[in-house]
């Protein structure tokens, strides 16, 4: 070891033979073999569990990828079902909507069950109101096609609410007791005090009972009907109470303010009155 | 044996293991990715950087006994390769400041190509077939390219152990 020469020499020789015999043992376990040497077994037998429980990890590896995967898929499925519940929640207002609406025209047809012999009542919707101050109408769906004419009574289970005035092929205008133009002969429920309801002056949603006799007696909260008289609106119909008695102008009659049973900002269906056998009805 | 060689070598041992147990799990299972790694390379490229050419040829034929007796087929091949891969780094890093980043990048990338090399050479002595070389080439080109962006990560807590920490005590080459 002492002589660099040889020693560098035996080296290289000593490798080149280590580098051969790797090759030769190399290209000998090249070929299939008919089976694994003793020392392999031992070695492949140790290293196993060590193999398996990196296996196990890399498992859980590599399911991170797939987590996240099922967490897109999740916020996927998050979404269609947000989705579902908000269709789920529009159409339980809707059935919510439609069971009021139910509500609504049982009491408006339980109310006329009397008037059904001599009227046809026919329920529409109301689409839209008036705001106007020179008149008070709301439309109403149904026109022509639902043999809807002028004159014919629109009422809910509140009471009268005005007549048609105006009758296209689907929507009609109803013009509100509340305007001065809609007088309707009426009379007081008790004592059948006659008298004339129109629109009052003084507020828009009041109604004014006015030529009463000086000597009726009359007195707040007694409730006004239609009287029939004038030929447009039937008897009967319901329209308010008194709140307030006043004399006239000319000291010979009563006026009377009268509060509406109808509150005509919340009208959402209405039942016009058709004579029987009136036309179309749907 | 001293305490600290014997707390060296556990260390060495369960680095040793770490690296092909992955590489022969986790690392062979990650099909399809286009960056692979050769954990147990980085043994003999750092052996050798660290112990000088001895440390590496020692260690790389170690492994690459190890190595060939798992793999059950070509046994030789992989002690011929790691040995002189190992030999080759620490040649090459004798008179190189180790401290630097680059040693360890350009040493794996280097490294990682001198090994392939010396496979190929082999397998070609011991008559397997030739490879598609395009294949060969991307695989070799994604393999260094992998190892030289790993190789800083583990080379500095190396570096810093080997220099004052559990693998301080003996250089590998016994020196």
């Amino acid at each position: 070891m002492k002589d660099g020469w040889f020693s560098k020499r035996r080296v290289i020789i000593l490798s080149a033979l280590l580098v051969i015999a790797l090759l030769c043992l190399a290209f000998g376990t090249a070929l299939e073999r008919g089976g694994l040497t003793s020392i392999e077994k031992m070695f492949r037998d140790a290293f196993s569990p060590l193999q398996t429980g990196a296996m196990v990890i890399y498992g859980k590896i590599a399911a991170i990828p797939d987590y996240f995967v099922s967490v897109a898929n999740w916020r996927e499925e998050n979404e269609n079902l947000k989705k579902q519940v908000s269709s789920l929640q529009e159409d339980l207002n809707n059935l919510k909507e439609v069971e009021q609406e139910n509500i609504r025209l049982e009491e408006l047809l339980g109310a006329y069950d009397s008037v059904v012999n001599e009227w046809d009542p026919v329920v529409a919707k109301v689409i839209s109101r008036s705001n106007s101050i020179w008149y008070n109408t709301l439309t109403i769906k149904g026109g022509e096609d639902q043999g809807f004419l002028k004159n014919m009574v629109v009422v809910n289970a509140d009471g009268l609410i005005g007549r048609i005035m105006n009758v296209s092929k689907h929507t009609s205008e109803v013009l509100l007791i509340l305007d001065k133009e809609a007088a309707v002969a009426a009379f007081e429920q008790i004592t059948r005090t006659p008298g004339i309801i129109e629109g009052s002056d003084k507020k828009e949603d009041m109604l004014s009972f006015i030529h009463v006799p000086y000597d009726a007696v009359i007195k707040e909260n007694q409730i006004i009907i239609s009287s029939g008289l004038g030929g447009i609106y039937p008897a009967g119909l319901r329209i308010g109470y008194i709140t307030d008695i006043t004399v006239e102008s000319g000291g010979l009659m009563l006026s009377c303010a009268v509060q509406p049973f109808v509150d005509f900002d919340r009208l959402e269906e209405v039942m016009v009155l058709k004579p029987l056998g009136a036309g179309v009805n749907h | 044996m001293k305490k600290h060689n014997i707390r060296r070598w556990v260390l060495l041992t369960v680095w040793f293991l770490i690296a092909v147990i992955l590489q022969h799990t986790l690392l062979s299972n990650s099909n399809g990715s286009f960056i692979s790694l050769n954990l147990p390379l980085f043994f003999p490229v750092f052996a050798g950087i660290l112990a000088g050419p001895t440390g590496g040829l020692m260690a790389g034929i170690i492994l690459g006994l190890f190595q060939d007796i798992l793999l059950g087929k070509y046994i030789g091949l992989n002690i011929l390769c790691f040995g002189l891969t190992g030999f080759v780094a620490g040649r090459l890093a004798l008179n190189v400041y180790k401290e630097t980043y680059l040693v360890p990048v350009l040493s794996m990338l280097a490294g990682t190509v001198f090994y392939q090399v010396c496979y190929l050479f082999g397998m070609f002595i011991i008559g397997v077939g030739a490879p598609n070389w395009w294949s060969w080439c991307v695989y070799v080109f994604f393999m260094a390219l992998g190892n030289a962006i790993l190789a800083p990560f583990i080379y500095v807590p190396v570096y810093h152990s080997f220099a004052s920490g559990w693998l301080s005590s003996t250089n590998l080459d016994g020196s």
